[in-house]
């Protein structure tokens, strides 16, 4: 953790393409979700397939989609770089943006999906214990635990950690699930004005408090939204950005964080997780901060981890993050308002637009950074901090600009 | 006890040939922890070499069970699993054990009125069925003498 950021501002997100999303699309596939992303992606930035030359992205549930796969269905000619990413969706960009700044491609399709699945297993060798490490989730643990973890309800990997880490912050500073509260208010208010949320109708603190309790202290309100839709990006050079259809945007600093023991259960404080690292490490990297944003997206894939984003990256202390909402909300707006002027999660958030391990930040992003928000656009957007990701080993930073 | 009896009381979970030891473990109702020969340190889950110093002189050691909540949620709604009742919030644990600061279990706690569970309670070993096999939970500790 240097603050080495050679390739800062020298790519540029050139394209941005969405299938929508919804509770439930019914029989289109995965796959098809994909390419009606890609295929807007490309055709937003000016290209075609033969501009293509890298490829990246993948889902969470399924485990994603295969770059070969994207490659035969697109008819993409002539490819010299791809690779899978797992989510949240840095990893992805900045996977492309490696790429793209060493060479090994121009333009990169970057792309992800989100699809709603049932476990799955398969079976293989001989040897009982390699069968016995080939069946399991998607996400690649066992039915049961693989020795190292276990699941619901017999272990806090995932959501039960979350809930179980809300639960000691409340104690230990004295919080109020109120503070929670705010930032799904915060998101539903957002959600009225995008279309693409699947959740619209406006929520009161009436409503947050008597939503059904799903991990104690979390409810209904706390946890994301499943949906069927994905996004796609075009990644290239800023310079060449500057040449194509769609107004630039930079990526100006990206991290990742993560710290051992990165198990939810065995992270020996909130302050000593991924998601503090990377706070430090996008610091570090970036000449842009909190004075200079016009719109912030903490994550939310839980209303806790967008909580805590406020205290990681510094704009109040730990345990404080519940009287700043307090302090910056915007009464009339009901919503977040930073100081008066920053918004925050302007699409709704993963809590009502629908759940995209933070690709729909990035799309929301890209579309106030290029004034092309509509009746969510935040007058004049240059600058946007986005933290995709959670505490413990998946967190990640970003700091976009206007190019 | 054969390897063929720990796949068999074990159906679901991803047994390997290092995690073996452990299920093995539960089957005698022993709690195994990793224990560093080079550095002594003590560490959960299984991990083929020491975290702290990457020796692979680790063995595995039973714990005492004593230990306290340190993280605690209650599951209202989750997979079906036999004998979990979400209706009342189920409860779901980590334990720090009281053989070092930091090494923690994931278990629910048995026996134990809502009112008196919480983050700090003083809890020891006790053992639950789960599909035919034994797996580790925590009470409340009784008094000690």
């Amino acid at each position: 953790m240097t603050g080495r950021n050679p390739a800062k501002d020298q790519i540029a997100i050139a394209g941005v393409g969405l299938s929508p999303y919804a509770r439930d699309r019914g029989t289109v596939t995965e796959l098809a979700l994909l390419l009606e992303a890609a295929d807007a992606a490309i055709r937003d930035a000016g290209l075609t397939a033969a501009d293509i030359d890298g490829v990246v992205g993948g889902g969470l549930l399924t485990g994603g989609i295969d770059p070969a796969t994207v490659v035969s269905a697109l008819g993409l000619p002539a490819v010299t770089w791809w690779t899978r990413a797992a989510p949240p969706i840095v990893n992805h960009l900045v996977a492309a943006s490696n790429a793209v700044w060493t060479g090994a491609c121009e333009v990169a399709l970057v792309y992800h999906s989100v699809y709603r699945v049932g476990g799955f297993s398969r079976s293989a060798d001989a040897d009982p214990f390699r069968r016995r490490a080939t069946f399991g989730l998607p996400d690649g643990r066992a039915a049961t635990g693989d020795g190292h973890s276990d699941h619901e309800p017999w272990s806090m990997h995932g959501s039960a950690g979350y809930a179980a880490w809300a639960g000691r912050y409340l104690a230990e500073f004295g919080a109020s699930r109120e503070d929670f509260g705010r930032i799904a208010i915060n998101d539903r208010t957002n959600a009225a004005a995008n279309p693409n949320a699947v959740l619209r109708k406006p929520l009161t603190i009436t409503d947050y408090l008597g939503g059904r309790m799903v991990r104690e202290p979390l409810c209904l309100y706390d946890m994301d939204v499943p949906v069927d839709g994905a996004d796609a990006f075009i990644v290239t050079t800023a310079e060449r950005a500057r040449d194509l259809r769609a107004a630039p945007v930079l990526i100006h600093a990206a991290t990742m964080g993560m710290t051992a023991p990165p198990e939810e259960h065995l992270a020996a404080d909130l302050d000593a997780t991924g998601q503090a690292l990377a706070a430090r490490d996008l610091r570090a990297k970036s000449d842009l901060w909190l004075e200079d944003i016009d719109v912030f997206f903490p994550y939310d894939g839980f209303s806790f981890v967008a909580l805590r984003c406020f205290e990681a990256y510094g704009f109040c202390g730990p345990g404080e993050a519940g009287a700043f909402l307090a302090d910056n909300w915007d009464a009339v707006e009901n919503r977040i308002k930073i100081k008066g002027r920053v918004p925050v999660n302007t699409h709704g958030g993963s809590l009502s637009e629908g759940g995209s391990q933070g690709a729909g930040h990035l799309r929301e992003a890209v579309t106030q950074l290029r004034g092309q928000a509509g009746r969510r656009q935040v007058p004049g957007a240059r600058v946007a901090l986005l933290t995709p990701g959670g505490f413990f080993f998946n967190a990640q930073g970003l700091v976009l600009r206007a190019g | 006890m054969t390897e063929e009896t720990v796949l068999e009381r074990f159906p679901g979970v991803r047994l390997d040939h290092l995690n073996k030891q452990y299920y093995r473990g539960l089957l005698r109702h022993e709690l195994l922890v990793n224990r560093c020969r080079a550095c002594g340190r003590m560490s959960a889950p299984l991990r083929p070499i020491c975290p702290s110093c990457w020796s692979s002189e680790v063995s595995l050691v039973p714990v005492s069970g004593r230990g306290t909540v340190h993280l605690l949620t209650f599951l209202h709604q989750g997979p079906p699993a036999p004998g979990v009742d979400y209706a009342g919030g189920f409860p779901l644990a980590a334990i720090e054990l009281a053989e070092q600061p930091g090494l923690r279990v994931e278990a629910t706690v048995l026996d134990c009125p809502r009112d008196r569970l919480r983050v700090g309670l003083e809890v020891e070993l006790t053992w639950m069925d789960r599909d035919g096999a034994p797996w580790p939970a925590f009470r409340p500790a009784r008094a000690q003498p």
